[in-house]
């Protein structure tokens, strides 16, 4: 089963209100800016995500890496570096969309096909391979890998909590640990 | 049962420590997961690995698998090509020409499925119904030809190798049965849209089937995962704009992957291989059993119209006879009359026969009976009762009646509504000489379902 719809309006999860059209200055408070190697993704990502929309023409205030910051660390949370990095050379090369939301989550599908699988992604897949295959997720076990690589490690910590789920269920607590649905 | 995760970590963490040291792990003295499969028992040495099914070595491999799992050492792996999906469709288009009575029954029979909201204008010609195969296909065996024909990568998604091995496994079980039995031989004598499509479900389901066993092997399970589930629970997930489709075009792709895998596996489960192999000289006539066997087999025996007296008008002309069977019925009441507890009255069903009328020579006017036949009288008064209660609700009213005999409701529609106590009349005449029981449907008349015949031309995915 393709994963790829299912993750279709990932990208729309993101907040991008900060960066466009907004001549308000960022809300005040200490930005949580994680550490090392994923402190640079996020860094790099929210930069790359400004640049793109000064490049497609929208209104972008001059705090917009900050405001980027702030309005998404839940994402960043739940991302790997790998992913961000991959998504931040994506928005870099992307033509301009119509709505420049497709770009976030076009650059999102693209690093979940195409990003390379991990260990610790492969060893999800493998402890989550029963509630995956009955529910056909995934249409092999290698896009189960790379679609996990997408995730940190506390995301994925997290969704080990849906193993035992029924089919029915399984969507919903996914989504709650991965992409921080309600 | 997988593999345990503290299990797995604890060889990731030899392997980084031999790796430190320069070392090399010898993973063939370590058995594969898959080992103690048992859906692979007596195969464990065969390759289980993804490939890329481009090249004639993964392609050996592959089908070394499937002969292995199928039991049929001897077997010869057949030609694999690969074309554009332009280049299917073209080849498709070329083969799909009618002559004036095909076309003829095709529109008259299109047209009463239009009245009985089971299709829209021209969803079921040729046309239609290959471009269909070819947008949902990722690859096919003709048993006319014995040649596996894989799509060509279009776009610039990257290729996926495991999913790409699993479609050829399951084209190479295709070429297995082929050479086997013979799939032509599979569907001689199949007569009616609802025996095809079980005949479908056999086919088809076997190699499903076959497919997840070697996925299941590739996820790495030593023990059998959830096969029903992972057979039916992804028609949950179809989208709404496959729900609108006509249930005749869309039955075929999705039955005999679902239902039709899971029925399969239940028949595996019961006997083996062997039992499997052996139901493709006796493969099922309806969807019936294969709707119901959830767990286990469940085959009710099916009742043929075949014999029983058709209704006649004057200056009407028969086209079209046909069963569209339990499923369409399902999709019909779904789709229809949503208050109605659909899967009570398929469990209920025991044969159907659409006839359908146009008037001579114009062919201006379709009619079409539409009769249902249920295990007892009292399904069938249940049904007919449940069709009037929903009267508000049932939008072919106004150019329809229902009528019932017994353990028969009928529903009629026709594009002149004026004509429908006429053909109320005719068949009440008909049903006059039916009497309570049904003869065995016995040596099967050729087959005369136009939907299956169109839908035939098209090879096994």
């Amino acid at each position: 089963m393709d994963q790829r719809g299912r993750n279709a309006a990932f990208g729309a999860l993101l907040c991008l209100c900060s960066c466009g059209g907004g001549d308000r200055p960022p809300p005040p408070g200490t930005l949580e800016r994680g550490t090392g190697v994923d402190s640079a993704a996020r860094g790099q990502w929210c930069d790359s995500l400004c640049d793109s929309a000064r490049r497609c023409g929208l209104s972008v205030a001059a705090g917009c890496p900050d405001s980027c910051w702030r309005s998404n660390s839940d994402f960043f949370a739940r991302s790997s570096a790998a992913s961000l990095e991959h998504q931040r050379q994506c928005m870099d090369q992307a033509a301009c969309p119509a709505d420049f939301e497709d770009l976030l989550s076009d650059c999102w599908l693209d690093s979940i096909d195409r990003l390379e699988p991990t260990e610790l992604a492969d060893a999800q897949c493998e402890a989550l391979a029963p509630e995956f295959f009955a529910c056909d997720w995934f249409a092999s076990r290698d896009s189960c890998a790379r679609f996990h690589a997408n995730f940190s490690p506390d995301a994925l910590k997290e969704e080990l909590s849906c193993a035992g789920s029924s089919c029915d269920a399984l969507e919903e607590c996914i989504s709650k640990h991965l992409y921080g649905a309600p | 049962m997988k593999l345990s995760s503290s299990i797995a970590l604890a060889r990731f963490g030899s392997l980084a420590l031999l790796a430190a040291f320069g070392c090399h792990s010898d993973e063939a003295d370590e058995p594969a997961p898959y080992a103690t499969l048992p859906v692979i028992a007596g195969c464990e040495q065969q390759s289980f690995e993804a490939c890329d099914t481009l090249e004639e070595e993964c392609q050996r491999r592959v089908f070394a698998t499937m002969t292995c799992l199928r039991q049929m050492p001897e077997a010869v792996m057949p030609p694999v090509r690969v074309l554009t999906s332009a280049e299917q469709l073209a080849d498709f288009q070329a083969d799909a020409t009618e002559d004036p009575d095909e076309v003829k029954s095709r529109i008259v029979l299109e047209r009463a499925l239009v009245l009985l909201h089971l299709a829209q204008r021209d969803e079921l010609s040729p046309d239609n119904q290959a471009q269909v195969f070819v947008d949902t296909t990722a690859a096919y065996y003709s048993s006319d030809t014995g040649v596996v024909t894989m799509s060509a990568q279009e776009g610039d998604e990257p290729r996926d190798l495991e999913s790409d091995t699993l479609t050829l496994a399951h084209e190479f079980v295709h070429a297995l049965q082929d050479q086997d039995v013979g799939i032509g031989s599979v569907f001689a004598g199949s007569e009616t849209f609802d025996d095809y499509l079980a005949r479908t479900s056999l086919v088809e389901g076997e190699a499903t089937m076959q497919e997840a066993f070697v996925s299941a092997a590739i996820w790495g399970f030593d023990d059998n995962p959830n096969f029903r589930e992972h057979f039916t629970y992804w028609l949950t997930r179809t989208d709404e704009q496959i729900q609108q489709q006509s249930p005749l075009l869309i039955a075929p792709r999705f039955i005999p992957y679902s239902y039709g895998s899971r029925f399969v596996y239940n028949v595996y489960e019961h006997g083996g291989l062997e039992e499997v192999r052996a139901r493709f000289q006796e493969p099922p006539h309806s969807v019936l059993p294969i709707l119901l066997s959830i767990d286990q087999l469940q085959e009710p025996p099916l009742e043929s119209f075949a014999g029983l007296a058709e209704p006649a008008l004057d200056s009407f002309e028969q086209v079209v006879s046909d069963t569209l069977g339990p499923w369409v019925l399902q999709t019909f009441l779904q789709r229809l009359l949503p208050n109605l507890p659909s899967a009570d009255v398929v469990k209920a069903w025991r044969g159907d026969r659409l006839l359908v009328y146009s008037t001579l020579d114009t062919g201006q006017t379709v009619t079409a009976l539409w009769t249902l036949r249920f295990v007892d009288g009292a399904g069938a008064a249940k049904f007919e009762n449940d069709l009037r209660n929903e009267r508000q609700a049932f939008p072919l009213l106004a150019s329809s009646f229902i009528s019932r005999r017994d353990r028969d409701v009928t529903l009629g529609l026709s594009e002149d509504s004026s004509s429908l106590p006429a053909w109320s009349a005719a068949l009440d005449l008909a049903q006059q000489s039916w009497g309570q029981s049904a003869p065995p449907s016995a040596a099967p008349p050729p087959m005369r379902s136009r939907l299956a015949q169109i839908a035939r031309r098209l090879p096994c995915r």
